[in-house]
């Protein structure tokens, strides 16, 4: 048994079974209870970045060669050549949803349709749905290369054209998956637009006759889709303060200083 | 310029020799202009020594009444003729409207500018303060490798007895670009204004 096996089987998670697919030709190794795989993700420090997915893979595969999830760990891990095609819809339309999850939120509703169109129970789909979810979020959040990817998806031990389309998934999707994501972090709200106005003053009830330049400027932020406007005033000489101050900040983005962490840090 | 019947009694009594002599009258004009610019309410203003032999109430009454009329004075912006005939319509003699208006000459700018501070207006931004940070990771998003600005505005509420408050917001460089970019043109337009 491989190193990684025994760790994990001596975890606390009793109820997790462990299965390792192996390369074609080997005869994979049944074990205790529930379906866990573990992925090493080979970037940044790959000890530390152990993700241990709930996956679908072998449900998927018991599913379509119609035999419980233990006979399934005990056959080669190729699926049935007839069923290969059928395979391939399962996966890439498990995929659809869960990209649609990602953006939209879950709907029960569609494990409850696909379960009974692939006449196996709802929760299994979810399983399924959700391990995909999180194999995209996590390799959204890290942005790891092609090749990194298939190295981690390699070891599910899937065939080449499933490691493909999940790869071809992972691409397609990773911006917007990371623009979702974008949206979990804080922030302050920011700038959006500026409408300024001139004015003078010429009475009030304090003063006739006055002739008091100012400029009112509206500022209009944004805070996660909320937008709010400021009324603002200021006068002539605190203006090309503001625009001085402004300005040399644009300016220090452009000094070697910066320059050379921004080239630096990637 | 309008004034009301307990200001013009008062004023009256200011011009009356047998209540004020000259050197009393102006004194009490001198002292209540003062009062007007200084900073900070005074309550020992009317206790000169020329004051002692006048009636209190009557010095109170002729204060009250020479500070309303120096006050309408500047905020109607009066200039000479107009102060000398409503004075002389109080009984002034010639005297006492020069000493009056030589005193105002000297006084009038800064209680120009008093008045003009006085007012309701949008909160008033006196200073901004900037930070530019990159932004490298966090706890959702790992390699976002963006660079970005904090500003804060020093913005003070003239309402709010002149309590100041700072406004926050970030912004891309873009969007500081744009943000400057309109300030400027505002900075260009009140350029061509000032040399129409």
């Amino acid at each position: 048994m491989s190193p990684f096996l025994t760790a994990f089987k001596n975890s606390p998670q009793s109820e997790i079974i462990f299965y390792v697919a192996r390369k074609t030709g080997q005869q994979s190794l049944p074990v205790d209870i529930s379906i866990t795989l573990c992925l090493f993700w080979p970037t940044e420090g790959a000890a530390r970045n152990r993700s241990f997915i709930h996956s679908c893979t072998n449900y998927l595969f018991a599913l379509v060669l119609e035999k419980t999830p233990l006979e399934a760990s005990r056959c080669q891990v190729h699926p049935q050549h007839q069923h290969k095609r059928l395979f391939k819809t399962v996966v890439s339309e498990f995929g659809r949803i869960a990209v649609e999850f990602l953006r939209r939120g879950t709907n029960p509703k569609i494990y409850e349709g696909a379960a009974r169109k692939l006449s196996a129970d709802a929760e299994t789909v979810q399983h399924g749905v959700e391990g995909l979810m999180y194999l995209l979020t996590e390799s959204s959040k890290l942005m790891i290369s092609e090749v990194d990817f298939q190295d981690s998806v390699l070891v599910l031990g899937f065939t080449d054209e499933l490691n493909q389309l999940l790869l071809q998934l992972y691409l397609e999707h990773r911006k917007e998956v990371r623009h979702i994501l974008s949206e979990l972090t804080p922030s302050l709200p920011h700038y959006h637009n500026l409408e300024w106005r001139l004015d003078v003053q010429v009475a009030s009830r304090a003063l006739r006759q006055q002739v008091k330049p100012t400029v009112s400027m509206k500022l209009h932020l944004e805070d996660r889709g909320e937008k709010s406007a400021k009324v603002l005033q200021t006068d002539p000489a605190t203006l090309i303060h503001l625009i001085q101050e402004l300005e040399k900040a644009l300016a220090e983005l452009k000094t070697t200083h910066c320059r050379r962490i921004l080239r630096n840090i990637k | 310029m309008e004034l009301s019947e307990s200001v013009q009694k008062g004023l009256q009594s200011l011009a009356d020799p047998m209540l004020f002599d000259l050197k009393t009258f102006s004194v009490l004009i001198e002292v209540a202009f003062r009062s007007l610019v200084s900073a900070h309410a005074d309550s020992s203003v009317l206790d000169q020594p020329e004051f002692k032999r006048i009636d209190q109430m009557l010095l109170k009454h002729c204060h009250n009444a020479a500070t309303t009329c120096i006050l309408e004075g500047v905020k109607q912006n009066a200039d000479k003729s107009t102060i000398s005939s409503c004075l002389e319509d109080l009984r002034f003699d010639a005297e006492r409207t020069d000493v009056f208006y030589s005193i105002y000459q000297k006084y009038r700018s800064d209680l120009e500018t008093l008045l003009s501070s006085i007012g309701r207006c949008p909160p008033h931004i006196n200073d901004v303060s900037w930070r530019l940070e990159y932004r490298i990771k966090n706890g959702h998003v790992h390699k976002v490798n963006e660079p970005s600005y904090l500003i804060s505005l020093n913005v003070e509420n003239a309402n709010n007895g002149g309590s100041s408050e700072d406004l926050h917001f970030s912004c891309t460089m873009e969007q500081l670009q744009d943000l400057v970019g309109k300030m400027k043109d505002a900075a260009k337009s009140l350029e061509k204004a000032t040399q129409l």
